[in-house]
């Protein structure tokens, strides 16, 4: 279906008969200069769609040996200079909020996610708050058991390769 | 809606859908006014039936977005028509300017005309035979869906090369589309580009490339797809050099037009 945008680019002209509908359409006036109405036969040229490729760095100062951390940034996230794990196998993302607790783990009773046997960067505070889209409980990540509430972020890996995902905030 | 304003028999009910909405109500009747230029009161003298909605059971084409007040008929059995004295051959155009400031899209880019307007009784005398345009008419009698010859999403190149990704829709399994597949309509009560699902994904998969991921396309009913940037963003990286290459079904001419992408991109709102 072309809607009323499609109009922007077209003039759309119509004749009514008895015998039905006639439309000519002439590009419109008011269009981009790209915009045209031909029958000229074009040779193949290459193609604009070449998948492109993409290198993620690490992050010197905060990855340890054999345990890479790379850095991206996350709406939602304050800190200017967040980092993060990466899981090959999961399809979310995960993010700890300011206000994770822990239900007491092992021998460490409840407390703060940036506390033992955690030891996570509370990062999370909602600001700027992206968009809420539901709450999840007790979903498995990495293997933490989590729950709390999923929003629709933007995320960018080295300033750039940003894109809309789900990210499922921890509670 | 208050009813008691018209003189009319309330008893007279219908079931039907117009412009993607599946609805019940009543048949109503009442003179038409519309704003018009140059002509204060441009009103049907008759009373003409309209349609009002006391129930909604499907909406196909604008999920999750305004209906405004409703939807005027402009058909050619439309009421609307004796306004203009029901002429036999009736003629009507759309001539709308740009709504979405495309400076992001050509930085010298200036529209022609500043209002939008639909010719009643005429077509626009801005465009004449000798301009190019091509012809084309209903692939049945009695419908307003249009036969697609060629649908494509790609480029033509400034060395006036092309290359064109086929989105047509195939999908000619008579419980979806059947002999429909491969049609569109032109619609003002609907946005933007409307694509059959198989067509809206491969158009999704192909943006999702020329952005180099960045764009996010919901594969849902009104689905879309975000950018992560404003529109100014993609410029210099070519995006809005991207159009579809559509040719209708048609033998009054061999013209195929180029619809920019940026037709259906805007900065969110």
């Amino acid at each position: 279906m072309l809607g009323g945008l499609f109009f922007q680019s077209f003039y759309a002209a119509y004749t009514l008969t008895q015998n039905g509908a006639n439309v000519e359409l002439f590009v419109n006036k008011n269009t981009l200069d790209s915009t045209e109405i031909t029958s000229e036969v074009r040779a193949a040229g290459p193609s604009p769609f070449q998948v492109p490729t993409a290198q993620i760095k690490t992050d010197p100062l905060t990855e340890k040996s054999g345990l890479p951390t790379f850095p991206a940034t996350i709406s939602g996230i304050t800190d200017s200079a967040p980092y993060f794990l990466l899981d090959f196998e999961s399809d979310k993302t995960v993010v700890w909020s300011t206000t994770c607790k822990t239900t007491g783990i092992g021998s460490y009773p409840a407390g703060d996610c940036s506390e033992n046997p955690t030891l996570m960067k509370m990062g999370f505070d909602g600001s700027p708050l992206p968009t809420t889209t539901g709450t999840f409980t007790d979903a498995q990540f990495g293997g933490y058991v989590v729950s709390g509430t999923k929003y629709t972020s933007e995320i960018c890996f080295d300033g750039f390769n940003c894109k809309f995902i789900d990210v499922y905030g921890v509670d | 809606m208050d009813k008691d304003l018209f003189d009319t028999d309330q008893t007279v009910t219908y079931a039907a859908t117009y412009g993607g909405y599946s609805t019940s109500g009543v048949i109503l009747g009442a003179n038409i006014c519309m704003y018009a230029k140059d002509t204060p009161y441009f009103c049907n003298v008759y009373s003409s039936d309209f349609y009002v909605a006391d129930a909604v059971y499907q909406n196909d084409w604008s999920y999750d977005t305004n209906a405004q007040a409703g939807i005027f008929g402009f058909g050619s059995d439309s009421p609307v028509w004796k306004i203009v004295g029901q002429p036999t051959t009736k003629l009507f155009d759309v001539y709308l300017t740009n709504f979405n400031s495309w400076t992001w899209a050509q930085t010298n880019y200036v529209a022609t005309t500043t209002g939008s307007v639909m010719n009643f009784g005429q077509h626009s005398t801005d465009y004449t035979s000798a301009d190019n345009h091509t012809t084309f008419a209903p692939f049945q009698q009695g419908s307003y869906l249009f036969g697609l010859k060629q649908f494509g999403f790609g480029v033509t190149w400034a060395n006036n090369t092309e290359f064109y990704e086929d989105v047509s829709n195939w999908d000619t399994d008579v419980t979806v589309y059947g002999l429909a597949a491969n049609t569109t309509s032109l619609a003002l009560d609907f946005r933007g580009l409307g694509l059959p699902k198989a067509s809206f994904n491969k158009f999704a998969n192909l943006l999702s490339v020329a952005t180099k991921g960045e764009s996010t396309c919901l594969s849902v009913k009104s689905g879309y797809c975000a950018l992560s940037q404003p529109c100014e963003h993609y410029n210099s990286l070519g995006l809005w050099s991207l159009d579809f290459k559509v040719q209708m079904e048609t033998s009054e001419d061999d013209n195929y037009m180029r619809i920019p992408l940026a037709t259906f991109a805007a900065n969110y709102e």
